[in-house]
């Protein structure tokens, strides 16, 4: 095998407009696409809006970059689950260069051995892949398919409204529990209590009940923990499948898409969308405290020294960060910081990239499934042994997968004939035992042992790749914990108790200062809502304001 | 006397006695025993009319070993130790107390302390109950903090009364005469080491004693005998909460839950539902509870802590209380004075119902021939403290010494 792995490089400073103006009506921590979304819903409104990003280029971990000489990747997200068609309208998007060379991308399950299933928009494609292996599980399939995506349907409205505080007694929060039941009076008696049940449920339960085809529940099953430090007998997994399939329903087909150039490319939109509703971008200015005066937010300072100020500071870093480190737990009451400590926050993914030769000949696959999305997942009990090693900082030798071939869709990121492969891989635990430092050849060697089985020309064809661990996710894009959602998504740090309980409302113990990111509902995942939602909130707040000092 | 093992955690242990129960056993005629914490006390050592007379005309000595006590240290004690009470401690000189509530998140009393700074960097705290769990949560944030749970390595004993200096002065312990009240001062007497702070516990001019465990005993019955002379005698618990009532003072436990063991948060109260108002220092940098305190005070209050004069003779403590038909509280605390000859009590009530001099009636269970009957008493509502001795403030020997 050869071995040519090396470390990133980051592009040149992308296009940051720099100013000597010092105050601003609202800053915006993190140049992420939730901080871009925010920025650019609050600049529309008329605020002066300065977003402060800590690396060289704006994106957080929708970026793309060199992967070696002629080769690209989106180094850390590959896929989107769909931005919000809201934000797509409202920012626009398409004007401001958001093309994708690929959307709907069907999810192909190889099991190693030749066998396939394809699960795509086309319901008959679908069911005559499983009918190959089971005729009941094709004709099981259409009925439970359909209830997944109007249950996500149902969970995609939640998303997108404030979530109602546990202890609300504003309008608002009558108003958002209205809405809630509202939604759910549509189910049937057996309905509603099946979706209920679809919130809590661990996923391979629900699979083993409903399918017998080992491969298929695979194939579900990893859709259902790709993301989270959970397994699919961990209970409340399937929130999490519903939560992925929510941005693939009816309304949008901009769901597993990638972006022409990568994500990047997505980055970039936002970022345009932002300046052109005037919003500035300052790359390179880490943020190394949040003021607060007089019990208010106030500024920021910058890690290399400067300070910007403003009444208004969004922070779209996770909670922990924001809470912990920016505004720092003197200034915090001791049982809010306790509950900050308890958000659970470690992430189980990691990324590899590799830059191939030739094309990859994965078992049984026709070249069109090269173009899918792959999920190396051939059964429920696959996911939970990768996991079981990983709950004790192991490193299992046959992970989760979910592998992209951008480069057949996108000729500008290899040369021609050549191509970048992006893989997902999961239960790489964040504290490992041994550490990283020594580990790392261990997780390359078994992930490409694992990948070479599906892909038996694999190691053949590999001129150069790159990885990131969960720690260097953290280290690279500021993602503490490495992880994807800014915070476990679980039903115990979901809807009404995310980012805290309590708290949910994007805003923050410390008047004028509120948060933006995944780490409040609801939660990641390249959708923008969680930015969306929080500008909503941030100017409702303040017309309410404005409307009581007039 | 206890011993206390190193591997014993407060929790693991039964009742104990106190490091003065050798002394305090000598003196207790009626054998009348109740327990306080972790620990056994005197209820009663012989009559509780005489303890009463002593603290108010003479002298009492108490055992308050039971007492919590927290050391701080450390260079971030000092910023601790103000984001953790309500009160300003800035300008808390060394050798000085001062007294403060402690908050939680929604600004409700957890408990009080009394908070000495030992030195530079190193206070003590006493609290009516245990709280390592939340002055840990508090810490996040301070390096350089160390807090220990003291209980079992400090004895306390305090002398109340108009002769408590001057049976200490007796006893040989020189320099307490120079004593203001808060301030404290550290003494070696015949090979002992001891802490003498004075304060205006009960209403009185009053002193405490810090000791280690094992000189307890010896300076309790040295103190005891050199005393007697001034009346001065042991009091038990009993005696002390009627003088703590006539004093005023508020008790987590009794006259409030605390917050962290309300069921119900709506039963809790903020510092200024129990009249601590001059407690809370807003304006000073963060601390816990300050921001829901601020709300609170523009909210304003659920409740307020009341004085009630009460007509006839019983105590009235847990009766509720009327204006008219209407249901407006209930009393926490209530004793016979002797020295006012009234029923006092302190009472929560309804803010719209605690002005002085308002005439309110609290409802008690009387009983003729085992038959209960509920039958009305009046009772105005006074201003707290119903009484303190003119000694306790007392400036007994003018400068530092």
């Amino acid at each position: 095998m050869k071995k040519p792995w090396f470390g990133q490089k980051d592009p040149p400073v992308t296009a940051a407009q720099l100013s000597s103006k010092r105050q601003f009506d609202a800053i915006v921590i993190g140049g992420g696409h939730n901080g871009l979304v925010c920025a650019s819903y609050l600049a529309r409104s008329g605020m002066d809006v300065l977003v402060l990003e800590a690396r060289a280029v704006v994106g957080g971990a929708a970026v793309t970059q060199e992967l070696t000489d002629a080769f690209q990747v989106s180094t850390c997200a590959h896929i989107t689950q769909g931005l919000h068609p809201n934000i797509v309208r409202d920012l626009k998007l398409a004007k401001h260069g958001l093309h994708y060379v690929v959307r709907d991308m069907t999810s192909i399950a190889p099991d190693g051995e030749g066998n396939i299933i394809r699960l795509g928009t086309d319901l008959r494609k679908t069911q005559s892949s499983i009918q190959s292996l089971s005729q009941t599980d094709a004709e099981a399939f259409p009925r439970f398919y359909e209830r997944l995506l109007s249950y996500s349907e149902l969970l995609g409205q939640f998303l997108i409204s404030e979530p109602p505080r546990l202890s609300g007694v504003a309008v608002a929060d009558t108003a958002s529990w209205t809405s809630v039941t509202k939604s759910m009076r549509k189910l049937s008696v057996e309905q509603e209590s099946e979706f209920l049940r679809y919130l809590i449920a661990a996923s391979g339960d629900m699979l083993d009940e409903i399918f017998e085809t080992d491969l298929l529940k695979g194939l579900l099953a990893a859709e259902s923990v790709l993301g989270i430090a959970a397994g699919p007998r961990s209970p409340n997994s399937m929130l999490n499948l519903l939560y992925r399939l929510s941005g693939r329903t009816s309304r949008s087909h901009e769901a597993l898409a990638v972006p022409h150039g990568g994500m990047a490319a997505l980055a970039a939109a936002l970022a345009k969308a932002a300046e052109a509703n005037g919003a500035i971008i300052r790359t390179d200015s880490a943020v190394a405290s949040i003021e607060i005066k007089d019990g208010r937010a106030h500024g920021v300072e910058l890690a290399e020294g400067g300070r910007f100020t403003a009444d208004l500071i969004v922070s779209n870093t996770d909670p922990k960060t924001t809470f912990l480190d920016l505004v720092g737990a003197q200034h915090l009451d001791a049982g809010f910081v306790k509950q900050v400590h308890a958000i659970r926050m470690e992430g189980v993914t990691a990324k590899l990239n590799l830059a191939l030769e030739a094309v990859p000949n994965f078992t049984g696959m026709e070249t069109a499934d090269l173009g899918g999305r792959i999920l190396i997942c051939p059964s429920v009990d696959y996911a939970e042994r990768a996991l079981a090693p990983a709950k004790y900082g192991e490193i299992p030798r046959q992970p989760v997968m979910e592998i992209t071939i951008p480069s057949i869709h996108d000729l500008s990121l290899a040369p021609l004939g050549q191509h970048v492969l992006s893989a997902v891989v999961q239960y790489i635990p964040y504290d490992v035992d041994g550490g990283w430092e020594k580990r790392k050849d261990a997780f390359i060697q078994y992930t490409i042992d694992a990948l070479a089985y599906y892909a038996p020309n694999l190691k053949d064809i590999i001129i150069a790749g790159d990885i990131l661990t969960p720690v260097d996710i953290e280290t690279r894009f500021g993602l503490r914990g490495g992880h994807w959602h800014h915070g476990e998504l679980a039903l115990d740090q979901f809807g009404s108790l995310r980012a805290l309980a309590g708290s949910s409302s994007y805003e923050t113990p410390i008047p004028g200062l509120f948060l933006c990111g995944a780490g409040t509902h609801p939660g990641g995942g390249l959708t923008g809502i969680a930015g969306m939602n929080a500008a909503q909130h941030i100017m409702t707040k303040a017309k309410a304001s404005a409307g009581e000092q007039a | 006397m206890t011993s206390s093992h190193p591997d014993r955690r407060p929790w693991m242990a039964g009742i104990k006695a106190t490091p003065f129960h050798g002394a305090a056993a000598e003196s207790s005629l009626v054998n009348s025993w109740t327990q306080w914490g972790d620990y056994t006390v005197a209820d009663v050592y012989s009559r509780v009319e005489d303890e009463y007379d002593a603290i108010r005309h003479h002298g009492g000595i108490c055992d308050l070993s039971p007492s919590i006590k927290y050391r701080i240290k450390g260079q971030d004690a000092s910023a601790f130790v103000d984001r953790l009470l309500t009160r300003d401690t800035t300008t808390l000189d060394v050798d000085q107390s001062l007294f403060s509530p402690f908050c939680n998140d929604d600004g409700n009393v957890i408990d009080f302390a009394v908070v000495h700074r030992l030195d530079q960097s190193e206070y003590a705290l006493v609290t009516t109950y245990r709280h390592l769990p939340w002055f840990r949560d508090n810490s996040a944030g301070y390096a350089n903090v160390t807090i220990d749970d003291v209980t079992d390595e400090i004895a306390i004993m305090s002398l109340h009364g108009v002769v408590s200096c001057g049976a200490l002065l007796l006893a040989g312990i020189k320099d307490v005469e120079t004593l203001k009240p808060n301030q404290a001062i550290n003494v070696r007497f015949k090979k002992i080491d001891m802490r003498i702070a004075r304060n205006r516990g009960l209403g009185e001019l009053s002193y405490q004693l810090w000791l280690k465990p094992d000189d307890a005993v010896p300076v309790w019955q040295r103190v005891h005998r050199a005393a007697k002379q001034l009346d001065v005698r042991p009091v038990g618990l009993t005696a002390r909460d009627v003088c703590r009532i006539e004093a005023g003072h508020v008790t987590p436990g009794k006259d409030f839950v605390g917050a962290a063991a309300a069921r119900f948060p709506r039963h809790a109260r903020t510092p200024f539902e129990l009249g601590l108002d001059h407690c809370v220092d807003l304006d000073k940098d963060h601390f816990n509870g300050r921001r829901a305190l601020v709300e609170c005070r523009e909210r304003g209050l659920r409740t307020q802590l009341v004085g009630l004069s009460v007509g006839g003779v019983t105590p009235v403590t847990g009766a509720r209380v009327f204006a008219g038909d209407q249901l407006v509280g209930s009393v926490t605390s209530s004793a016979w004075s002797p020295l006012l000859q009234h029923v006092i009590a302190l009472a929560s009530v309804a803010p719209d119902h605690g002005n002085i001099d308002r005439v309110l009636e609290v409802e008690i269970l009387e009983y003729d021939d085992l038959q209960p009957r509920l039958s009305r008493r009046g009772a105005n509502v006074v201003s707290r403290p119903f009484y303190v001795s003119p000694a306790r403030n007392a400036l007994i020997k003018g400068g530092s010494g």
